[in-house]
């Protein structure tokens, strides 16, 4: 379930039987339960399964391996970057958003050497506020050129808006079950559960990659100064890789270290597959969506309702004129 | 518009509500006997706000009912720009943001005409598009994309005078260079937006375009009038404003001359830009899905079944 929190709606049952009851003994109260009987429990029960379903539906189930054949087409690789002032903490030799630009500058140079097929890059660069640094092009060369010159100073304002760029992210896919998205990141932003939930709906492959040191250290201000917190200590932080975990298990995505190399190869292997699968239909597997599904038999569950609902008019009025 | 993902759905949802309003014609009108039962009381003349209640309620009930068999149907809506993409082919538009083109002898202004113009063809041409301004340095604003929604934001954020204080033609025609030789696109046009008042660069521009052989198509729109023109300039940097008369150096005549021996297209302050492209093959075309929105109806669909049963059980207590 994409959306667990929904149901509690389901709290709804109880004012339900409640009032359903009441409407039962009316039904009582005139004495024609006997005659009417089937068609009110048919009634009452329908309508209760078709509103237990509608929760369930809204909390948005899916199967989650479900083998679906797909024609790849206009492969979206989507990298999503952390230029947020945490990503100046320490990384492996300076900074870890230099660590970030070369792993995603090396990523499309071995992409590019050894597949070159159609394919649409973007780069999307999140600090306080989400930008597209460079819409879906065809030519690497565009990103690695962004990649050169994007830092914390690029984009105003504080804070690490992924949410954002996320909602940014999907709109520069053109075909979601062809894409990949690649968040680099520290995992020190605020959550943005809601749309990685919506990326794996949609079928977008994304994986997240962690940058930063494990041990804490400075950070500093698009002026270069160490940000301090109000008792004038240095903040210092560290690649938070729990929370990048949650993500992971939230959206359904794949988590990678950046300083793990087989992790490396497996996303560079996604991506030349994707590539050379340009044109063919593969069948992967890919979440299903049950909410159409959920809401097509709670809809003919409350036909089946209201149907009994009117049988039970019928007889009730049969019985009033004859009684007449 | 708006399209549903699952069509075939339709058909189940159709023949239940046509059973439904037989059911209804067969059994719901055939007696006609008001009683209500509220609180387990039952009466026979019940008040007009019992009726209205009854009445709204089921509405509501109906409505929401109905949304959830349409919700079942995976509605999307697609918004009217919505179009195909011809990754093969390529418009580059050059646009001169020197401060002359806030000259208004074009309304409103030689550069809102530009770029309305640019805007215009953007919409309607299905290929990659690019842009370039340039006045005193040439800045590649958008590489070439088929997001039309990321290339119209780009092109609203230019301003006159942005890349500097000149008409430095050729800087813009080095950048245009740039993109097509590494671009592996097939077809690709340059469209040239100016006031065109660098003569000497325009008749450099045909030259080179015909010395490199370039196999692109290239227009130049020339935007703008002669003569003493007012203008208002407003400095993007320091939003310092300028106003005055402005004495124009535009010349069709010589403009028309610079480049009759090129095979480059030239209007003079045209109402659309006219550029043919061919339509490629079918399987390099992209659907540009930024233009696509998901509709979720079933927490309003809920909401109001909800609110409908409440209003026909819960307060009435059903209606026999």
């Amino acid at each position: 379930m994409m959306y667990p929190n929904n149901l509690y709606m389901l709290i709804i049952v109880i004012p339900y039987i409640l009032i359903m009851n009441r409407y039962k003994k009316n039904i009582n109260a005139v004495r024609l339960f006997s005659i009417t009987g089937a068609y009110l429990q048919s009634m009452i029960i329908c309508g209760l399964l078709g509103l237990v379903l509608l929760v369930i539906g809204m909390t948005e189930p899916i199967v989650p391996a479900y083998k679906k054949t797909t024609v790849i087409r206009n492969t979206s690789i989507v990298f999503v970057l952390d230029v947020s002032n945490s990503m100046t903490m320490k990384g492996s030799k300076t900074t870890a958003l230099d660590d970030a630009k070369e792993y995603i500058t090396r990523l499309l140079l071995l992409q590019e050497s050894k597949q070159n097929t159609d394919c649409f890059y973007s780069l999307i660069a999140f600090k306080g506020k989400a930008v597209v640094l460079v819409p879906a092009v065809q030519e690497t060369g565009y990103i690695i050129d962004a990649l050169t010159w994007v830092q914390p100073a690029s984009i105003s304002g504080a804070g690490s808006a992924l949410a954002d760029a996320l909602a940014l992210a999907k709109s520069a896919v053109h075909e979601p079950e062809s894409a990949v998205l690649i968040i680099c990141t520290d995992g020190n932003s605020s959550s943005a559960d809601r749309e990685l939930i919506e990326l794996y709906t949609l079928g977008i492959e994304t994986y997240i990659v962690g940058f930063g040191s494990e041990s804490p250290s400075v950070i500093t201000n698009s002026d270069g100064n160490i940000i301090r917190d109000n008792t004038g200590k240095p903040i210092q932080l560290r690649r938070n890789r729990q929370q990048l975990l949650l993500w992971v298990k939230k959206g359904h995505a794949h988590y990678c270290d950046f300083e793990d190399s087989d992790s490396f190869d497996k996303l560079l292997k996604e991506i030349l597959s994707l590539k050379k699968a340009q044109g063919l239909a593969v069948t992967r597997e890919k979440p299903l969506q049950l909410k159409q599904f959920i809401a097509l038999i709670s809809y003919c569950l409350l036909a089946i309702s209201y149907s009994s609902y009117l049988l039970l008019h019928k007889h009730y009025m049969e019985f009033l004129c004859g009684k007449d | 518009m708006i399209v549903f993902n699952n069509p075939e759905f339709g058909v189940i949802v159709l023949l239940v509500v046509a059973v439904q309003i037989t059911m209804f014609l067969k059994y719901g009108k055939r007696y006609r006997i008001s009683f209500e039962i509220y609180n387990g009381k039952k009466f026979k003349n019940p008040p007009i706000y019992i009726n209205a209640i009854y009445c709204i309620g089921c509405v509501l009930m109906v409505l929401g009912w109905l949304l959830i068999g349409i919700s079942a149907l995976d509605p999307v809506k697609f918004v009217s720009n919505a179009k195909k993409i011809n990754t093969n082919n390529m418009i580059l538009y050059i646009l001169d943001a020197s401060p002359s083109m806030s000259a208004s002898d074009i309304s409103p202004t030689r550069f809102t005409k530009a770029v309305t113009l640019i805007e215009q063809s953007a919409k309607s041409s299905n290929a990659l598009h690019a842009l370039i301004a340039f006045g005193k340095d040439a800045l590649l604003v958008c590489p070439p994309t088929p997001q039309t929604d990321i290339f119209l934001e780009r092109l609203h954020a230019i301003q006159p005078g942005i890349c500097g204080d000149g008409t430095n033609i050729l800087a813009a025609l080095k950048s245009a260079l740039v993109q097509i030789t590494t671009t592996n696109i097939h077809e690709s046009a340059i469209v040239l937006l100016s006031d065109g008042e660098d003569y000497e660069s325009i008749s450099q521009f045909s030259a080179l375009f015909d010395t490199f052989a370039i196999q692109s198509a290239v227009y130049f729109a020339a935007i703008g009038k002669g003569g003493d023109i007012p203008v208002l300039y407003t400095d993007p940097f320091t939003k310092e404003e300028t106003t005055g008369l402005y004495r124009s150096q535009f010349n069709e005549e010589k403009l028309k001359s610079a480049l009759e021996s090129t095979s480059i297209t030239f209007f003079v302050n045209p109402e659309f830009l006219d550029i043919s492209l061919s339509q490629g093959s079918e399987t390099h075309k992209i659907i540009d899905a930024s233009m696509e929105i998901k509709i979720n109806l079933l927490p309003f669909a809920v909401g109001m079944l909800l609110v409908g049963w409440f209003m026909v059980f819960g307060i009435i207590g059903g209606k026999i």
